[in-house]
């Protein structure tokens, strides 16, 4: 089988999709999400907490190999956990900072003691991925790098798959410059599955007789962030009439072509801990004009040439990403509606990430993983170093404390609950919409959908039918 | 007998379907050509009302560039909302992707892009000196057909110059996706540059995107041979021949091709021609079956005529033929049935001058073999009354009388054994011994007649179950008939002789022998070669032999003599008094 992969980066990632196909084949991590935010077993089957909240006792399979053969016994999980916990910052996983050891309890049981109870434990070792201590490259996948080139990384089925062989045997990974190109291929025969279908050209390939489309809510949502140091978007007033500025439907509508649904924070819907009722933001440019009245800002004529407005802000976009244009315009003629003028400022990947990590911005439109708490936490929660963008924004770090520290459901609930409330009296961010994404992938293969998920965590279940004829370079 | 009917059959096809099969043709033959010219005129429609509205589309967005280019002229509008206007066109038309506007020297004033615009002016556009012009299609990131139109804008108005705006084509793939022509018939375009722009067909899609387009090559070569005498076409596109018509767009210069599978374009009238060939082949089965059900009921009266024929001709004299109708043919059996009725008639008067001959042959017969011994009677009669008192003369005369009433009394057994089974009682004996029993009692007869009459036996005793005084008969009677047929000096013989299980006794003479043309009637009843009798001797004889499971035959040739031969069972078992000693 050979997927393709255009040119589109991830903002998120600032990456091609080729990296997100190859982790997705290769690579398992300890533990998996649930659409509902829930864990679910993966290389671990049982965990448990201590009373205390301060120990986990994780209990792993063992029957699970490595590519290279080797087995992974509670030895090498522990040094792999040791190695995270010694990188935590750097492979994202923020939890395992308050992992102080590692140990094995038994003979498939281990300890990782905490510091001080961190609930987000648990979902970094939902997105942390196992890996061969000192050999990083070696994972526990159903796929395994075969070889790889600058066009293509080849992946073959591994045959020790704990949850069985896959019955593709080889996966070429293979990278276009364009969406148009990779589409072209599809079309062509030359790749059986698309990694991605934009969202404006959903309806024309899922047309195509020989493809079967698959859309899924992707966990990103997108937000336009607010740098709170900023003198006038300090002011939660404002930031508030913002919020209420931005019409949402008409984002998704027009923004997205439908293809997603509107944010209302930064808590993923079906998530377990989101609260029945949501404060939200109606659509209501009357009261964001009220609100920035009594903030004092009028509209006034500014210097020849530009726009008279209220008050005037910049905000960086993600220029290597077209998918953002239409939301970008969208927002800023909202906003011009009720006299506020947001200048765009599009830059490339390698521009924006050091403007937003030092704080020199005023806003930026951007997007974020979402599928659990603890990205919550990474994203809105103050981080003297190593965060992503630095707003300034401190207002729900007490209630992400909270949500970090929780020691049961019912907690992490009113936790959440917490937060939800301080996102929306004291916005950071207005949160504008989650999105959906499409794969395409030729009727030559039966695939194994679950509704909800990415097609990609099954790929090891596909099975080829009969025709058409496989893609061939 | 049979070919009558296949010709009647054939008469009646030849004469009724061939017509048919003409006008069918005929008829065949015009509704392909006016369907075929009613696809091309309805399909060449098609063509030019999505010529029309694809012109009307791309000339609607040149418009709205124009009006643009308008509204931003001479206005004294900032740039920041010279760009709010782009953006709200952008915003407002989903079709533009970009629209920037540009001075007289080519540098953008104005554009809806977040950052720098994208676009320039075209140079083709330029070079052109005409107030619009759009560019080839591609295929843009977002896989839909983008566009990029330049509308320049008058002199006049000197600080607008240009209005460049980058347009997604996905309406007009739209437009295109929504025109069907039966079920498999799209429309396409093909751009000035000759490269497939957009396709009904989805999954024809896959052409435009293929930068070759070495997958389109039958549309391309239509569109490059397309000219106003020739707008329509065939081609051959994945094993299936396309009827394809065309339709050019005056700005852009492009061209609407509308193309339908011709299979299904001509199904109408190849299920009409199937129909009209089911018709024909049912009438032409119709008319053979008619024909032959025709063709039969008139010949089967001719069968039934020769029928009785035979019948006839088999001795069923009675059998008549009853044939319907009221034309020749039943004349014919009328006048067969008459002649039918003549013939018993003349039959029965056959028989009765046979039963005539039959009986004067009889009578004669009767007359010849009994009135010697009765008129030798008659005369003793007459001298025993004057010779009564010599006892000698009244021992012959009864001696005489008895022989000459052994006569009578044979000849009546004769005609008895004819009418019924002569009783026969079988018992094993020895067939030497009867041969020359009768030879010896024969002898005096052949002395009369002054020939040799002997016996050649076979060494052997040969044993057969027989009835002594039958086969006596039987001897007698071939040995008289031989004496008879023999001239004086001739030689009679009855030989015996063995032949495996088989035992064989030969009478033969150096008579006279009988002719070919008689010899096989000489054992039937009242059939003699000799000039007097009843000719009932070889019959009987026959008839004695076949009870006794034995056979006899004849072989002879005139003037040398004739050899009778009769064969019987060899048997196992022994006379009794043989037996018992």
């Amino acid at each position: 089988m050979r997927i393709g992969t255009g040119g589109i980066a991830q903002a998120s990632t600032r990456t091609s999709g080729v990296a997100g196909v190859i982790s997705n084949l290769t690579t398992e991590t300890w533990l998996t999400v649930k659409p509902d935010g829930h864990q679910a077993e993966r290389i671990a089957t049982d965990w448990s907490w201590d009373r205390n909240s301060t120990t986990l006792h994780l209990r792993i399979r063992n029957d699970v190999f490595f590519h290279d053969g080797t087995k992974l016994t509670p030895e090498i999980a522990v040094q792999a956990l040791r190695a995270t916990a010694a990188n935590a910052r750097a492979e994202g996983a923020l939890g395992f900072l308050s992992v102080e050891s590692v140990d094995v309890t038994g003979p498939n049981d281990i300890d990782l003691r905490l510091s001080e109870p961190n609930a987000f434990v648990l979902s970094d070792l939902s997105t942390t991925n196992v890996r061969k201590p000192g050999n990083p490259d070696i994972s526990t996948g159903p796929f395994m790098v075969a070889r790889r080139s600058p066009q293509e990384v080849v992946l073959s089925a591994f045959p020790k798959y704990y949850r069985g062989r896959p019955s593709i045997s080889e996966i070429d990974v293979v990278s276009y410059p364009t969406q148009r190109n990779a589409w072209a291929a599809l079309m062509r025969g030359d790749i059986d599955m698309l990694y991605e279908v934009s969202r404006d050209a959903v309806e024309f390939v899922s047309a195509e007789s020989t493809v079967r489309t698959y859309t899924f809510a992707r966990p990103y949502y997108i937000a336009l962030v607010f740098n709170v140091r900023h003198p006038i978007l300090k002011n939660v007033e404002v930031r508030t009439a913002i919020n209420e500025a931005l019409d949402r439907e008409a984002l998704v509508h027009d923004g997205l072509n439908d293809s997603g649904r509107v944010a209302d924070g930064p808590i993923w819907p079906e998530h377990w801990a989101r609260p029945k009722e949501m404060p939200k933001f109606r659509y209501d440019p009357d009261s964001a004009r009220r609100l920035l009245d009594e903030a004092g800002l009028k509209a006034s004529r500014n210097s020849a040439g530009t726009m008279p407005s209220r008050f005037s802000f910049t905000c960086i976009v993600y220029a290597e990403d077209s998918r953002f244009e239409r939301i970008d315009m969208l927002a800023q003629k909202q906003l011009a509606d009720i006299g506020i003028e947001m200048k765009l400022k599009p830059l490339k990947g390698k521009e924006i990430a050091e403007p937003l990590a030092r704080g020199n911005f005023d806003a930026f439109i951007f997007e974020f993983f979402g599928r659990s708490l603890s990205f919550g936490y990474d994203f809105w929660h103050h981080h003297d170093e190593g965060a992503l963008f630095d707003s300034g924004y401190v207002a729900a770090d007490s209630a992400l404390d909270r949500i970090r520290g929780a020691r049961s459901d019912d907690e992490t609930k009113a936790a959440v609950a917490d937060l939800t409330r301080v996102l929306h009296d004291n916005p950071p961010a207005a949160f504008l919409a989650w999105q959906s994404t499409t794969r395409a992938v030729s009727t030559r293969f039966d695939v194994a959908a679950e509704p909800g998920r990415d097609i990609l965590s099954s790929v090891w279940q596909w099975r080829a039918v009969a025709a058409p004829p496989p893609a061939s370079k | 007998m049979r070919r009558i009917t296949s010709r009647f059959v054939l008469l009646i096809a030849t004469a009724a379907v061939l017509p048919l099969v003409v006008y069918g043709a005929v008829s065949i033959r015009s509704l392909v050509n006016a369907t075929y010219a009613s696809v091309i005129e309805g399909n060449t429609k098609v063509a030019t009302q999505a010529a029309a509205q694809v012109a009307m589309y791309m000339q609607h967005n040149a418009r709205v560039l124009q009006s643009i280019g308008s509204e931003l002229s001479s206005t004294g509008l900032s740039s920041w909302q010279q760009e709010r206007i782009l953006k709200d066109y952008v915003l407002q038309f989903r079709e533009f992707k970009e629209i920037t506007i540009f001075n007289s020297a080519g540098a953008p004033i104005a554009t809806s892009a977040p950052g720098e615009t994208r676009l320039k002016i075209p140079q083709e556009a330029q070079r052109r000196r005409e107030s619009q012009y759009i560019a080839p299609v591609k295929v843009d990131d977002d896989l839909l057909p983008t566009t990029t139109v330049a509308v320049r804008l008058p002199h006049s108005q000197q600080d607008v110059a240009w209005v460049v705006g980058e347009i997604s084509l996905e309406a007009l793939w739209s437009m295109v996706d929504g025109i069907h022509v039966g079920k498999s018939g799209y429309a396409l375009i093909i751009g000035e540059d000759h490269h497939l722009i957009a396709h009904g067909n989805p999954d024809e899609k896959t052409h435009i995107a293929d930068q070759g387009q070495t997958r389109a090559k039958a549309e391309l070569d239509f569109a490059a041979a397309y000219n106003a005498e020739r707008s329509w076409g065939e081609y051959t596109e994945n094993g299936r021949t396309m009827v394809a018509v065309g339709a050019p767009i005056d700005q852009p210069h492009w061209l609407v091709i509308v193309e339908q599978p011709k299979d299904e374009a001509m199904a109408t009238t190849a299920r009409i021609q199937k129909l009209l060939l089911v018709a024909i082949a049912l009438a032409l089965l119709g008319t053979v079956v008619l024909g032959y059900l025709w063709g039969r009921s008139f010949i089967q009266r001719i069968f039934a005529l020769t029928r009785v024929t035979r019948s006839i001709a088999e001795g069923h004299l009675e059998t008549r033929v009853a044939l319907t109708g009221k034309d020749e043919i039943r004349e014919l059996g009328d006048a067969f049935n008459s002649m039918a009725d003549r013939l018993v008639e003349l039959q029965e008067n056959i028989r009765k001058q046979e039963r005539q001959v039959m009986f004067g042959r009889i009578a004669a017969g009767l007359v010849h073999d009994l009135s010697h011994p009765i008129q030798n009677i008659g005369n003793s009669c007459k001298l025993i009354l004057k010779m009564w008192e010599d006892a000698e003369y009244r021992d012959t005369f009864r001696r005489m009388v008895e022989r000459e009433m052994l006569v009578v009394k044979r000849v009546l057994e004769d005609l008895q054994n004819i009418a019924k089974p002569i009783p026969l009682e079988r018992f094993p004996i020895e067939l030497n011994r009867t041969v020359a029993d009768a030879v010896e009692s024969m002898q005096p007869l052949a002395e009369t007649a002054g020939l040799t009459l002997k016996a050649e036996l076979a060494a052997e005793p040969l044993y057969i179950e027989g009835d002594v005084f039958a086969l006596g008969r039987v001897y007698r009677n071939l040995v008289v008939n031989a004496i008879q047929a023999t001239a004086p000096g001739g030689l009679v013989v009855a030989a015996t002789e063995a032949h495996g299980d088989r035992i064989q006794v030969r009478v033969y003479d150096t008579g006279c022998g009988i002719p070919t043309d008689r010899l096989q009637a000489v054992f039937e009843d009242f059939v003699t070669t000799k000039r007097r009798g009843l000719g009932l001797g070889l019959a009987i004889t026959r008839k004695i032999v076949e009870q006794l499971g034995g056979r006899i035959s004849v072989a002879s040739e005139v003037g040398k003599g004739t050899t009778f031969v009769i064969e019987f069972p060899r048997t196992t078992a022994r006379p009794m008094a043989q037996a018992a000693g």
